[in-house]
């Protein structure tokens, strides 16, 4: 045997040694363990989740024990990809009770970290994911972050501390305003923080909710945990703005959507003063005048209570002609609901413009009629416990809220009866994985039976527009049909850039802060996510 | 002597062998050493193995395991071109996750998860698994802990783990077995459910609201009533008594029933329905059975409620006292009361039997906590009783920590109560921040208890009290370890001091670990059992805590 033979003999046997130290320490890896790949995870997380665990999981957890320290455990059908990391400030100091949210088009995974700051997401795959983190004190922070294919994957996220500044409510000479005569409006004033003066007031809404505006948020006093709210009341503090930068900014104190007063803050600055004179807070309110008749007889329906929802309360009782004037309602989008022992319930929004009266004329309301329905998952088996929302067609005569507020769930048949009118609605079902559907049901029609509705996975519709352009826009998704499917108010806000749709045609318009509808434009979404650029 | 002779091609072949062979061996000695191998060992070897994620996943295995730097964060991305991408670095402490299971290998709904030290009974954390049924506990410290999940329908699994410096992340996996679900039903003869006849009940008497009968499984046949309780119901017995209040109607139910047990092992037993601690009727039932109806109609469900009359008088001036607000409920439930006659009379009726809390009030004066023992039908009248003014009672606890989470004091009246139905019980104080708390109590005699975080006792009368805040010096205490294995026999365990005051009384039914704490000193441990005999245990607790094992 040549030293060439020998050497190459060696080389093999040293190879061998090599090749079975290395096949011991990867072969808990994935793909050639039959394990699914992170794809095609993502592809079916519906097998994923009904899917018996397989015989070998405890074997590989055994084996994963035995490794390394510092080792990291293959791909797990189930727990796919994880995310583990820290949430820390910026002197490295462990932040606890941090919610982490990893969100994709499909899903979103969430932890919460520890005291020392430790989190761990699982179920993640491979691709581009929208990280958010949060925690009390602290700027909220949103990041893209990709992850590629391996079982186990770092993100360690820093969050900065928030600037509070306490906030006060005085008269005009100064003095500290007591919260008696504040009582009524104090639910609907709240401060934004921007970069420059807003130039009108915002879009009404109902719920006014603004901080997808808004660089900081705002925190109500009373909304204060209670050993705080004790705190800051007895300190005359009316709240609290929590700026996720630092000054300048403008802050703005609004009045549901009215702007009341605006300053700067200016960097160092520690506390912020508004004058307020609750008389011109009164004197924005508006007033509601209505009659209620029956719809077949004509007959005025006298002493049925209607009441605002939300907030502080407006109400007022009809009287013996069915007249009812509800007064020193907030201004905005409100909703009037009645019950009424025999016929439907009242429940519609309405605009009320500030310091103005608003006469809904003569509202007919019929006996009340059962809307039964059901609910069925995609595969035509019964959805038990879906939640059903519903709202009247013949409300819509502009961009009103679709949600009334109201809500029932389908019985293990799938079944659902809501105590309707003689109406046509349109019926929304979710499921609690998401699924959703809509339909019309024509309760007008006397032979009408019942409304089916087959929940269908949806798919992610990502709305591009500019944020300053748009404000104030609302845009209202319709089916092909005409039907209201969904209502975004374009403000910027994170969970305001997306809506989840079935598959189907569907037609984008988008309406101005006037109502006036501004652009019409069709698309189709068709199981998979897309983007929408809106004008 | 030609030298270029060509050489074989054997002597070639092996001879590239030989350089590929090196090759391999400096990759994989490179890769498993924790080095990046040499860039053209690496293109050498790439056109006969695919690029492999493995590799990175072998590169972070040899890297020691540091705690994460923060200013690696925020800005830097995770999925780098493959050769940059950042190693996996674990955060400080250990990650677990957990995976949740039905019988059937299906996500339960509504499971929920509790982490425990072994041997402790604080829970660490709770967490509800997500839509995978996957829980995630991150940054364990070492040592060993017990997971366990509970789920509507299912018995209790548990797994138990240890943490080790730097263990990798673990997985563990949780399957919960179906329970037995025995549908319980109670009609009148005639077939009408008491749950439909409520409605009609509460619209005859409010109290008729609270009139719950329970259903009690015991592996023996109850011979007598069950042990008394302040509850609402009883919860003695085996499993879980779920009653139509407690939940909306979970899809495993039995058709025609809406409240349930929820038994762990199908094996025979009784079960009993009782109202509260009395039993109205009991059934022997079988392991196959899923349903179990008692009969019992509406008079003999009324004829177990009771009476009680009381006049209410000033205690200083001995003047009946009209208009005073009188309550009466058990420990759970709320009312607004009733108030007394022109007379100071009142007359309450359709009482449930057994203990309730008796309290009456007017103008700043009251009676001090009172439980009445009301038996089955009994019409009882206890006389006059008595209300004072009431006084504030500051109390400084010396010593108090200030993290300390589970404190309590509480005030006992040591004069005795007006009438052999009635025995005080204690108030609770509330507290004024730091180490002050406050008692609002009617003048008298009473026992001050300090227990929880550094406990004392103290006897004060509240008319002898000056401006200054009484002061309780509190003394490090010691644990009674009781370690419940009752089975779902309902016994009775009471611990007093050595100054013969109740330290504690519990109904034990459960079979489960649990702490109670005393002043370490002589105690006597009483233990009732099903047979109504009472065993006592004379038993010194040490400053270091004492195991009990019960029964």
């Amino acid at each position: 045997m040549t030293r060439l033979q020998i050497f190459v003999a060696l080389e093999s046997v040293v190879l061998l040694v090599l090749g079975v130290m290395w096949w011991s320490r990867v072969d808990v890896a994935p793909s050639e363990s039959g394990s699914p790949s992170p794809a095609s995870l993502a592809h079916s997380p519906a097998a994923e989740t009904s899917a018996p665990l397989r015989s070998d999981d405890a074997a590989q957890v055994d084996r994963r024990e035995l490794e390394p320290v510092t080792s990291a455990p293959a791909l797990d059908p189930v727990l796919s990809i994880c995310v583990a990391g820290t949430v820390r400030n910026e002197r490295g100091e462990a932040i606890a009770g941090a919610w982490v949210g990893f969100e994709n088009d499909e899903r979103t995974e969430s932890g919460r970290s520890t005291t020392s700051g430790a989190y761990v997401v699982s179920g993640l795959t491979r691709g581009a994911w929208d990280v958010s983190a949060s925690a009390e004190g602290y700027a909220p922070i949103e990041e893209r972050r990709e992850l590629d294919d391996r079982a186990w994957q770092s993100v360690d996220l820093v969050l900065r501390p928030w600037i509070a500044l306490p906030v006060r409510f005085v008269d005009r000479e100064g003095r500290a305003l007591a919260p008696e005569s504040l009582v009524g409006h104090m639910d609907e004033l709240q401060l934004l923080a921007t970069e420059q003066p807003l130039a009108a007031d915002l879009r009404p809404a109902e719920d006014q909710r603004i901080s997808g505006l808004s660089l900081g948020s705002w925190l109500r006093t009373s909304n204060a945990a209670r050993k705080k709210s004790k705190e800051l009341a007895a300190a005359g503090i009316a709240g609290e703005l929590r700026l996720y930068r630092e000054p300048p900014v403008v802050a703005t104190l609004l009045y549901r959507h009215l702007r009341i007063a605006e300053q700067r803050v200016e960097p160092g600055q520690h506390e912020l003063a508004f004058a307020l004179d609750p008389a011109d807070l009164a004197a924005k309110q508006g007033r509601v005048r209505l009659r209620l008749l029956d719809v077949a007889t004509s007959v005025p329906l006298a002493g049925v209570t209607i009441r605002t929802s939300g907030g502080p309360r407006s109400s007022a009782t009809t009287d013996e002609t069915g007249h009812a004037l509800l007064q020193d309602v907030h201004p905005g989008i409100v909703l009037l609901d009645a019950f009424l022992p025999e016929h439907e319930m009242l429940r519609m929004h309405v605009r009320v413009s500030a310091g103005d009266e608003i006469d809904l004329g003569e509202l007919r309301l019929s006996r009340q009629v059962q809307l039964k329905g059901r609910v069925l998952h995609a595969d035509g088996s019964p959805a038990r416990g879906a939640s059903i929302t519903w709202t009247a067609v013949e409300a819509r005569s502009w961009p009103a809220p679709l949600d009334t507020r109201i809500t029932t769930s389908s019985d293990r048949d799938g079944r659902f009866t809501i105590l309707a009118g003689r109406r046509r609605y349109v019926v929304f079902a979710r499921s609690a994985e998401g699924a959703r559907a809509f339909g019309l049901a024509d309760n007008a029609d006397p032979s009408f039976q019942e409304i089916v509705l087959r929940l269908a996975i949806t798919s992610r519709v990502r709305l591009s527009y500019d944020d300053r352009a748009s404000r104030g826009s609302l845009l209202v998704v319709e089916s092909a049909e005409g039907l209201p499917a969904a209502e975004v108010t374009l403000d910027g806000a994170r969970w305001n850039r997306r809506v989840d749709l079935p598959s189907g045609r569907y037609v984008a318009k988008v309406f101005d802060m006037a109502d006036v509808l501004v652009s019409s434009r069709p698309f189709e979404v068709a199981g998979s996510s897309l983007e929408l650029t809106l004008p | 002597m030609n030298t270029s002779t060509p050489r074989p091609k054997g002597v070639i072949a092996l001879r590239g062998l030989a350089v590929l062979q090196a090759l391999a061996i400096a990759w994989m000695a490179a890769a498993l050493l924790g080095q990046d191998p040499p860039k053209s060992t690496v293109d050498a070897l790439r056109s006969a193995r695919a690029e492999d994620d493995r590799s990175d996943d072998l590169l972070a295995k040899a890297k020691p395991m540091v705690e994460p730097a923060p200013e690696r964060a925020t800005t830097t991305k995770v999925s780098e071109p493959h050769s940059e991408r950042t190693p996996f670095v674990p955060p400080a402490g250990s990650i677990v996750l957990a995976i949740v299971r039905d019988d059937s290998g299906r996500v339960p709904r509504h499971a929920r998860l509790s982490l425990r030290l072994e041997n402790t009974t604080e829970i660490l954390e709770r967490q509800d698994p997500d839509a995978r049924g996957v829980a995630r506990f991150a940054g364990l410290a070492p040592g060993s802990y017990e997971l366990f999940a509970n789920c509507d329908g299912h018995r209790e699994a548990r797994v138990s783990f240890t943490c080790a410096e730097g263990t990798p992340p673990q997985r563990l996996e949780l399957r919960l077995v179906a329970s037995w679900i025995l549908g319980v039903r109670f009609e009148t003869s005639d077939g009408r459910a008491h749950h439909e006849l409520r409605k009609e009940w509460v619209k005859r008497d409010r109290r008729f609201f609270d009139l719950h009968v329970s259903a009690i499984a015991t592996r023996w046949e109850p011979e007598r009533d069950f042990p008394l309780s302040s509850l609402r119901d009883n919860f003695y017995g085996l499993g879980l008594w779920r009653n139509f209040s407690t939940m909306a109607r979970p899809e495993f139910l039995p058709e025609g029933c809406i409240e349930y047990l929820e038994l762990e092992e199908r094996e025979p037993l009784w079960v009993s329905a009782a109202l509260r601690h009395r039993v109205l009727a009991k059934q022997r039932v079988e392991p196959t059975q899923s349903v179990v109806v008692f009969k019992i109609d509406e008079a003999e469900l009324f004829a177990q409620l009771a009476t009680l009359r009381v006049r209410i008088v000033d205690a200083l001036r001995a003047q009946p006292v009209p208009g005073a607000r009188v309550e009466l409920s058990d420990q759970q439930s709320g009312g607004s009361g009733e108030v007394t006659d022109a007379e100071g009379r009142i007359e309450l009726r359709h009482l449930r039997p057994g203990w309730l809390v008796l309290s009456a009030t007017k103008d700043g004066a009251s009676t001090s906590d009172l439980r009445v023992q009301l038996e089955p039908g009994e019409i009882l009248d206890l006389g006059d009783l008595p209300i004072r003014a009431t006084q504030s009672v500051s109390v400084r606890c010396e010593g108090l920590p200030s993290d300390a989470k589970d404190f309590y004091l509480w005030a006992i009246a040591l004069d005795p109560p007006p009438h052999a139905a009635l025995k005080s019980i204690s108030h609770r104080a509330i507290s004024t921040g730091g180490d002050g708390f406050r008692f609002q109590l009617p003048e008298g005699r009473y026992a001050l208890r300090a227990t929880g975080a550094g406990g004392a006792s103290l006897e004060i009368d509240t008319r002898a009290l000056g401006a200054e805040p009484v002061v309780l010096r509190l003394a490090p205490e010691a644990a009674f370890r009781i370690d419940s294995r009752a089975k779902g026999e309902a016994i009775e365990m009471a611990i007093s001091d050595a100054s013969g005051r109740r330290v504690a009384r519990y109904v034990l039914s459960f079979d489960r670990p649990f702490e109670i704490w005393s002043l370490p000193g002589p105690h006597k441990i009483e233990l009732t059992g099903r047979d109504g005999v009472t065993v006592v245990r004379e038993v010194a607790l040490p400053p270091e805590g004492l195991n009990v094992q019960v029964p």
